[in-house]
């Protein structure tokens, strides 16, 4: 059975973008939030993303419309019930006990049949779906940060997981025009594993002031010939989250390589998160805009 | 014979039922939204008995399989048997360089499709789905493939060729192709018809304007050239298209404003055209016209304007290609409706014999009486004719697919 409608519990930086690739494959959406105030929020980080595909030729007018008519908000999980989904993509942040609690909730809103996936980067997927009575429909993805322009996700069976869902999924997420990469049932997969210590190592970097935080992304972008330097993409993805990730992969894989660089936690601590607070390694206007200067 | 002519789009499937005897259409309808849970269905008999439905269709077996169902239907259908399908007649998108015409369907047909399928990512796949679906549905059934680019494989080598490096020719099958093939070459057969003259001694040039728009050079019953090129980007102003531009334009903006490589096609392909022309008002040619007041705004003004002098412009480069002219036929959508764009863009043309006569052109329109029939609108005196013939696609496949059965048969 395809996939048709999608449940997306969480809509911040990563799950409004989820439900934005989605809706605009023709697929209905509709997303949970944990009150008014967030739900608003992610409505208009999807407008902006629709406004920015707009200006870019991504999207006509209409496609815009089709697009904006299949995105729908709630604050309630249980309306996920009438909604019926075949897929509810668990989208919240990366801290283990609230992630599984969120699991366990959904698993008994929904009917058995419909897959739950919990988009994670740095967390086990048979760690995640502990708490649930039905273990066998919960798989792992991982979305990369710009959902939109990244051509690949990773996807990962828990231990309990029903060896048929994989091929649902990854017939789901080639829809999005992206490849499946089947990843390790172990914290980080592919991905964050790499690029954590090289985050961090670029942290390293600015804490010991060897260049300026200007320099350093400008070094590594145009050298590596990737489209944002490191400093301005954990400024993007959130450096709460980014912490977040560290500190699982460093109590998980017990190894000194992903120990939080200080400065990581002092940003935190001070609220400077990135983008969204329009403060991190560097300064944002309120457009997102990079600050220079 | 009745044969099955179908069309697979990437989320559609449109048919039309054709008994051959008197080429009369039993029954036609098309599947939309295929994949979609919200997929619709629309049949209609010879005797306008219409049937809707909207379920989901998961694809294109699916969506075939209701097609032949509704044929077999006691109240809506046609015939009783599945074995009352004599043939299916399949149109394809590309053919590629391997197809200069219709063939029969069989293993190598297959794979020399698969292979044409880098060529047209959006199109081939599902007209692929299409003919294995139907392969699977009605295995008594033999089928055809009729392309889109085949009537265009005459054309010479210093017609196609692109002044690219050539390695891409030889990688990547770089080259024109031309789209539309099947219009062009059942208007310009039809227009010698009307015209009482043989079709291998005239030069005509037709114009299939619609949503995608192109432009051909027929000399002697063969196609020697054509506006769309690679891809059907190329040539004339279209719906959203924006046709000739010079390609470093792309370049240029690509680098500006940081557009990738999907962005840009798109840009080009729904961005551009009339749509683009009109301050984004309306791909739609009627709008426009907006009721003969396009001439007052000076945006519609420019958009009609350049749509018509691109079209003046092939005309008189293939006049030029083939040393002459004796016919111009225009069809589909625009070309049998819009008197006014005919109008303008074959003015200034007398210099080549062409004299429009503006009640005649007016009345081969949405709005005139002679709508849907196919009439010459030049003046009794015009040297060159210009015609506004109908197109009839599916009845080109279903004779195709006819023609191949009987002789394979025999």
């Amino acid at each position: 059975m395809p996939i048709n409608k999608v449940g997306i519990v969480g809509a911040g930086t990563i799950g409004h973008q989820i439900a934005y690739c989605v809706a605009k494959k023709g697929l209905e959406i509709m997303f949970v939030e944990k009150n008014a105030e967030k739900q608003l929020e992610a409505t208009e980080a999807i407008n902006i993303l629709i406004e920015n595909d707009l200006e870019k030729y991504g999207l006509t007018n209409s496609e815009k419309k089709a697009i904006t008519g299949k995105i729908a908000g709630t604050t309630y999980l249980d309306d996920l019930r009438s909604f019926k989904p075949e897929l509810v993509i668990e989208s919240t942040t990366e801290e283990i006990e609230k992630k599984q609690n969120i699991i366990k909730e959904i698993d008994r809103t929904l009917p058995k049949e419909v897959i739950i996936a919990s988009n994670t980067s740095s967390l086990r997927p048979t760690t995640i779906s502990k708490n649930a009575e039905y273990k066998e429909r919960i798989i792992g993805i991982h979305f990369i940060y710009p959902v939109m322009n990244t051509k690949v996700a990773e996807v990962s069976n828990a231990f309990h997981t029903d060896k048929t869902i994989m091929n649902r999924i990854g017939q789901f997420i080639a829809k999005l025009g992206k490849d499946t990469i089947v990843a390790p049932d172990y914290p980080g997969f592919i991905l964050t594993r790499a690029l954590i210590p090289f985050l961090n190592e670029v942290f390293f970097l600015v804490m010991e002031n060897q260049a300026s935080r200007r320099t350093i992304d400008k070094c590594i972008k145009l050298g590596l010939n990737i489209p944002y330097g490191p400093l301005t993409y954990a400024d993007y993805l959130g450096l709460d989250e980014i912490l977040l990730w560290t500190e699982n992969l460093f109590h998980k894989l017990c190894d000194t390589r992903f120990q939080p660089c200080p400065i990581l936690r002092q940003l935190v601590h001070k609220g400077a998160l990135g983008r969204k607070t329009r403060q991190g390694f560097f300064n944002y206007n309120e457009k997102g805009e990079q600050v220079i200067g | 014979m009745r044969v099955l002519v179908l069309n697979c789009g990437s989320s559609s499937v449109k048919y039309q039922f054709i008994d051959m005897d008197g080429e009369k259409v039993l029954a036609k309808g098309l599947v939309e939204k295929i994949g979609l849970h919200n997929s619709e269905m629309s049949h209609k008999r010879h005797d306008n008995v219409t049937y809707t439905v909207e379920k989901e269709i998961l694809d294109h077996n699916v969506a075939i399989e209701m097609v032949i169902d509704i044929l077999l239907s006691s109240e809506y259908g046609v015939i009783r048997e599945k074995s009352e399908i004599d043939a299916v007649g399949h149109r394809v998108v590309h053919g590629g360089e391997k197809f200069s015409g219709s063939v029969a369907i069989t293993d190598d047909v297959m794979k020399t499709l698969e292979d044409c399928s880098g060529l047209a990512p959006l199109h081939n796949p599902p007209n692929i789905k299409g003919i294995l679906a139907t392969m699977k549905l009605l295995p008594q059934a033999p089928q055809c493939c009729v392309f889109d680019t085949a009537f265009h494989q005459t054309m010479p080598d210093y017609a196609y060729t692109y002044a690219l490096p050539q390695n891409l020719y030889r990688k990547y099958g770089v080259r024109r192709y031309g789209f539309h093939g099947t219009s062009h070459r059942y208007v310009s057969d039809r227009v010698a018809a009307c015209m009482g003259r043989p079709y291998i001694e005239l030069k005509i040039i037709t114009c299939h304007l619609g949503n995608g728009s192109s432009i051909a050079a027929i000399n002697c019953g063969k196609s020697v050239d054509t506006s769309m090129g690679f891809t059907p980007v190329e040539g004339l102003v279209m719906g959203t298209r924006c046709g000739d531009i010079d390609p470093a334009i792309l370049l240029h903006v690509m680098e500006k404003e940081d557009l990738t490589i999907q962005q840009a096609n798109n840009m080009i392909n729904k961005h551009s055209g009339l749509y683009a022309l009109s301050e984004g008002a309306s791909s739609d040619m009627r709008v426009i016209y907006n009721d003969g007041e396009w001439t007052r705004d000076h945006v519609h003004k420019l958009a009609m304007e350049v749509t018509a002098y691109r079209i003046r412009k092939y005309i008189g480069a293939y006049a030029a290609a083939m040393g002459g002219l004796d016919a111009v036929v225009y069809t589909a959508g625009i070309g049998e409706n819009a008197f006014y764009l005919r109008a303008l863009a074959c003015s200034g043309l007398e210099f080549l014999g062409i004299k429009i006569d503006p009640e005649k052109n007016f009345k081969a329109s949405a709005m005139g009486e002679w709508r849907g029939l196919e009439k010459a609108v030049t003046t009794d005196d015009s040297r060159v004719q210009v015609w506004v013939i109908p197109t009839n696609e599916e009845i080109v496949i279903a004779r195709d697919t006819s023609i191949i059965v009987s002789k394979n048969k025999k």
